[in-house]
């Protein structure tokens, strides 16, 4: 897409199925990053502080020029940049890919699934899936330039959201709400009434500003975080945390398309206006959990509108602006007009392409067959189960199986992904430095700051990198590959 | 100023926590494309483009969905992440 550069960071969950487990799910997360990095040289890992969280052989960069690490218990894998849509599907599924692979080699897929989701129905967790949009330094980033993205946000969760059994409890401090509930009969009432049995976005229960530059607290609509990991008098990066963990590729496509679009709408200055909500988190809720799947919403005018239609003004902007402007862009408005359509009819008719309709059907055909209530956990199970990885088990991947949920990459180009960098971008330049360093011997992580030496064998980032005994190397333009400038420094 | 070397005027310790400073570099597209592409957008991977649930079959994912273990979900023990 023209002049855009993406990228999807996953945090993973691991279940481990049994009943008593020796370890937690963060020691599997440790094995699994040793044996990509020491047995399967999948890329080299980190030998100094990246932060006071990531310490020594906490994760690395890989030969794919993404990063596999291990961040607050959970895999994560931030995918290389991309700058078309079909490499960044390949990428983030060859994340999947690469660790799925491990459990196997590993001997624990009997007993540990991989599971791409954002939540934990029971504990209440969360754990994101963040998008990542590069953006020109020029881009309006102020309350009304990025204000004209909310109304976007709030209502893309109609064909971005992944679906899931109940809600999110709230907590007071360490106190659940529904316990506080049950002391007051005027809480109890409140704390049923948000009870559903199934809304069509993951994340929505857990965001709670409208803009806000922090990840693990009060997460927001849209992050405001100012870190363009690039030349920051050309760039910002638009970092989003709002969305869900996709199965579907469609809807990877789509979500990273539209918003792609739409933020190019905003930098053109072509974005509707008159969208605004009067609180955007709560409808953000509300739309989440309508039952009825009618998405109204009420603007601060007091104009009442549904999801979809929200999501036809951007449409019919982003198609007379841009509609020509290369084929991924037609693409986008392809599928986008189509799912809208689709929207306003019977959801079924979603399976496949949109991952909370995938879900509700299958859960539907289950719980009839098998005359379940909402409340049987069995259905959480499959809730989960949707989101495993492993294409044997995953749900999602029996519809793939089933030819119900159509493609936009191969399976040959997954697998080329997993270590193979995009070739038009910086992390093509990266990719080198990667395989370069990943063909030599290195200290153990505990032996590499006990030498003599002050600077650690090598440093890598995502704009720069320096080796030991020579001067650091700076990509500042992620358009840019820098491969021969890599080889011509590196000497190879 | 070669391409890829610091600038005399920027610490090379502050570099490498990420890129501190603006250097003023053409932006230039690179015309190649990593992964094979035998897609067009109007030639998918594979699977209808409106599939027809109600022809899949039901029989193979119902019982797919039957392997899973009713409890697992109760297992599931996951921190807060960001």
């Amino acid at each position: 897409m023209l002049h855009r550069i993406f990228g999807i960071e996953t945090e993973y969950g691991l279940l481990i199925n049994e009943e008593q487990p020796d370890r937690p799910p963060s020691w599997v997360a440790y094995q699994i990053i040793e044996h990509l990095f020491r047995v399967k040289r999948y890329g080299v890992l980190d030998l100094h502080h990246r932060g006071y969280d990531e310490p020594p052989g906490n994760g690395g960069f890989l030969l794919n020029g993404g990063r596999m690490y291990v961040d607050m218990g959970h895999l994560e894998f931030a995918s290389p940049e991309c700058h078309s849509l079909r490499d960044l599907v390949a990428s983030d599924r060859a994340g999947d890919w690469i660790l799925q692979d491990a459990i196997e080699e590993l001997g624990l897929a009997e007993n540990v699934s991989l599971i791409k989701n954002n939540i934990d129905h029971e504990t209440g967790a969360t754990f994101g899936c963040h998008e990542n949009y590069l953006v020109s330094r020029n881009f309006p980033f102020s309350y009304k330039g990025l204000g004209k993205l909310i109304p976007f946000l709030v209502t893309r969760q109609i064909f971005t959201g992944a679906g899931r059994i109940g809600s999110a409890e709230n907590h007071d401090g360490w106190i659940p709400i529904e316990d506080l509930a049950g002391q007051d009969p005027l809480m109890q009432a409140s704390h049923e009434r948000l009870a559903v049995p199934f809304q069509i976005s993951q994340r929505a229960d857990y965001i709670v500003n409208d803009f806000f530059e922090w990840v693990q607290h009060n997460r927001a609509i849209i992050n405001t975080r100012d870190e363009p990991l690039a030349d920051p008098t050309q760039f910002r990066r638009i970092h989003l945390l709002v969305g869900d963990s996709n199965l579907s590729e469609i809807a990877t496509t789509l979500k990273m398309g539209t918003t792609g679009l739409v933020l190019q709408l905003i930098e053109d200055g072509h974005a509707p206006t008159g969208l605004d909500f009067h609180d955007p988190v709560e409808t953000l809720r509300a739309v989440s959990r309508d039952s009825d799947r009618t998405w109204m919403v009420t603007l601060a005018t007091g104009e009442r509108l549904s999801a979809i239609d929200i999501q036809d003004r951007f449409l019919e902007l982003a198609r007379k602006h841009y509609h020509g402007q290369d084929e991924e862009t037609d693409w986008v408005l392809e599928l986008w007009e189509g799912v809208l359509n689709d929207l306003r009819g019977d959801y079924k008719q979603l399976v496949g392409r949109v991952d909370w309709a995938s879900k509700l059907w299958l859960l539907e055909t289950f719980r009839e067959q098998e005359n379940l209530p909402w409340e049987d956990p069995w259905l959480k199970s499959l809730d989960l189960e949707y989101h495993n990885v492993d294409p044997q088990k995953g749900l999602y991947f029996g519809l793939v199986e089933e030819g119900s949920a159509p493609r936009v990459t191969t399976n040959d180009a997954i697998q080329l992904a997993k270590y193979a960098p995009p070739r038009n971008t910086r992390a093509f330049g990266r990719g080198e430095v990667i395989r370069h360093l990943s063909e030599q011997s290195w200290p153990d992580v505990q032996d590499s700051h006990q030498s003599e030496h002050r600077f650690p064998p090598y440093v890598i980032n995502w704009s720069v990198f320096q080796v030991r005994g020579s001067s650091a190397f700076i990509m500042p333009d992620p358009f840019r590959t820098y491969a021969q400038e890599v080889r011509d420094h590196l000497k190879i | 100023m070669k391409i890829g070397q610091v600038p005399h005027h920027i610490d090379e310790r502050f570099i490498l926590s990420e890129f501190p400073s603006p250097i003023g570099l053409e932006r230039r597209e690179q015309p190649s494309s990593p992964i094979p592409k035998p897609l067009g957008p109007s030639d998918d991977g594979g699977g209808p483009k409106r599939p027809d649930p109600e022809s899949a079959q039901k029989d193979n994912l119902l019982k797919r969905m039957r392997k899973v273990d009713p409890k697992q979900a109760e297992r599931y023990k996951q921190r807060t992440g960001e």
